[in-house]
């Protein structure tokens, strides 16, 4: 439960974060409400983007009870903080999930694969920001993607897909925490 | 040419074609002539001394062709005359992608480049040179060069001016054989052309360190180990590709081949887990390793950003929880950066890459810099670029394998 505890310091700090920058003001992405006037008391969840400023994973929070539907429609959505850029390939749509025991089944388009730009880091960043937005909600400790329903090897020809992944953190800029 | 004189009272000078020579009258000089001198040099075949009249010594300087020249009395007294470099012929040349200007010269050319904007060209000035072809000025259509001029600037210059679509850099001139000599040219900013030259000398300086420590015997510093090569992606699976167009399976392959090469000369097996153009899974890449008893694996990749453009660098993956893949990659990224002088971005372990699942051998792989990012594919797809990467990424083998003990 150690792991558990730093994660909860780490994700204070982050908010931490948040809050000076809500304070500073950011202009809204499309000039959407933008969650960073993150209500603590309140429930709210992470979903995973990339960072333009430090070029690895950062969390956007937003303020709600985390459902799988809602962090799939998040993460295809992409960010609305202008600092973060989307992980999921244009055109790319969620064909289904499965839930079963504590792994989830998540099929995409396969514009996942055809639309990705590639690179190990690329693959690493889109793959982790869809397993730890995912993992963040309660009862789903691992996530394997599916294409087009199928299991696949690989998304961009590094990472192996086979099997259902567990949440990283590695993949997260130390600038955020 | 230095004519030493006691004393004189004027000169006068005339060259002359067919034969070529260059006559000089020296003017209020006595004396006998001195014996005719056969000369062994780029411009001159011999010197001959006679006497024109009683107060007159002429001095005939037989010219291998007609050359440009300048008369400098010495202040001490004398006359020097200092004869130009005698340039036969220029050509534009693409060889296997790579642009070169050959140049057939008397002597080694001095050539000063300036890169000029709007509109962009690049100016060569081949010093102390007479131009012996026509002039020209054409247009042509090689790589960024759309036009090139080629003229007598001054006496003592020949000036070549290349006008540019895109940028384009010289490099230092080489001499192919005797008289004959090359200037490549680099795909690039004069900047990117000098960070590439001091990769390339990195990579020259280093492996002479090594082997002079490495090679006690003259026996192959890698002999005994088999070493799996593991060129990414490939056949239909391009990888990313550059701005350019550029497939990262193309440069992987380009360099894992060159690195094959160095292993080789040391003495190492080289296992390649593709080494043509054809998909291989990534299951069954360490599976190939470990069917041929590889000591070593290394896969060469070329990175993207999932926002293409952002990131630039080098990084080395390893698998992660393995000290001795650690080690492995700490010193691979470590020579890397040093010979292709890249951002060091990170090593980083991780457990999730399939290329690492199948094996329990040292293991990296080398992500050698971002092809998404239009300066580094710049980098990426120069032959010569590839070889400096191939050349560090083998000096980390090297030194991981004697810091090892094998
Ligand atoms: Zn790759």
């Amino acid at each position: 439960m150690k792991r558990e505890r730093i994660l909860a310091g780490l994700l204070l700090a982050a908010l931490a974060v948040l809050a000076v920058r809500a304070i500073v003001g950011w202009p809204a992405h499309n000039g959407d409400a933008v969650p960073v006037a993150l209500d603590v008391t309140e429930p709210f969840y992470p979903v995973y983007f990339s960072s333009r400023d430090t070029g690895l994973l950062e969390p956007e929070f937003h303020q709600g009870s985390a459902t799988i539907e809602q962090v799939l429609a998040d993460l295809l959505a992409g960010p609305k903080l202008e600092h973060l850029a989307g992980v999921i390939p244009a055109d790319t749509v969620v064909l289904g999930y499965r839930l079963s025991g504590e792994t989830l089944y998540v099929s995409f388009s396969h514009h996942l694969v055809t639309n990705h730009p590639g690179g190990s880091t690329g693959e690493i960043l889109t793959v982790y920001a869809i397993v730890n937005s995912l993992t963040g909600i309660d009862g789903v400790e691992r996530v394997q993607i599916l294409v087009e329903n199928q299991v696949v090897d690989t998304l961009a020809g590094h990472l192996n897909l086979q099997r259902a992944l567990r949440k990283d953190y590695s993949a997260l800029g130390s600038q955020v925490l | 040419m230095f004519l030493d004189l006691e004393s004189y009272s004027g000169y006068q000078t005339y060259l002359l074609e067919q034969p070529a020579r260059l006559v000089v009258d020296l003017y209020g000089v006595k004396g006998d002539p001195p014996p005719m001198l056969e000369v062994d040099s780029p411009v001159l075949s011999s010197i001959r001394a006679s006497r024109f009249d009683d107060q007159t010594l002429r001095v005939v300087c037989d010219l291998k062709a007609p050359t440009g020249y300048q008369v400098l009395p010495a202040p001490g007294g004398g006359i020097a005359i200092d004869f130009n470099y005698q340039l036969y012929s220029l050509a534009l040349e693409d060889q296997d992608g790579s642009l070169l200007l050959s140049i057939e010269m008397s002597a080694a050319p001095e050539v000063q480049a300036t890169y000029l904007e709007s509109p962009l060209r690049l100016v060569l000035d081949f010093q102390d040179t007479t131009l012996l072809t026509r002039s020209f000025d054409t247009p042509v259509n090689l790589g960024p060069i759309v036009r090139w001029r080629v003229g007598q600037h001054s006496p003592a210059v020949t000036r070549v001016v290349l006008e540019l679509a895109e940028p384009l850099a010289s490099l230092p001139v080489e001499e192919r054989a005797a008289g004959s000599f090359v200037l490549p040219f680099f795909p690039g900013t004069a900047a990117e052309a000098a960070a590439y030259l001091r990769a390339q000398q990195h990579a020259q300086e280093e492996p002479e360190e090594l082997g002079a420590e490495l090679l006690p015997t003259g026996e192959g510093v890698l002999s005994g180990l088999v070493i799996a090569v593991d060129p990414g992606h490939g056949g239909s699976d391009p990888g990313t590709i550059g701005y350019q167009g550029t497939f990262e399976k193309d440069v992987n392959l380009a360099i894992s081949l060159y690195l094959g090469e160095l292993l080789s000369e040391a003495g190492a097996k080289v296992i390649y887990t593709r080494d043509t153009d054809v998909y291989v899974s990534i299951f069954q890449r360490p599976e190939i390793a470990m069917e041929a008893g590889a000591d070593l694996f290394v896969s060469v990749h070329a990175n993207s950003h999932i926002e293409r453009g952002r990131a630039r660098g080098t990084e080395t993956l390893y698998r992660a929880g393995d000290p001795a893949s650690e080690l492995f990659a700490r010193i691979v990224q470590e020579e890397l950066v040093k010979a292709i002088t890249l951002i060091d971005r990170r090593i980083w372990g991780r457990e999730d890459l399939a290329v690492f699942n199948g094996s329990n051998i040292p293991a990296v792989l080398v992500e050698v810099g971002f092809l998404d990012h239009p300066d580094e594919e710049v980098l990426l797809r120069a032959s010569g670029f590839q070889k400096v990467a191939a050349q560090g990424i083998f000096n980390g083998i090297v030194r991981f394998c004697l810091e090892n003990k094998r």
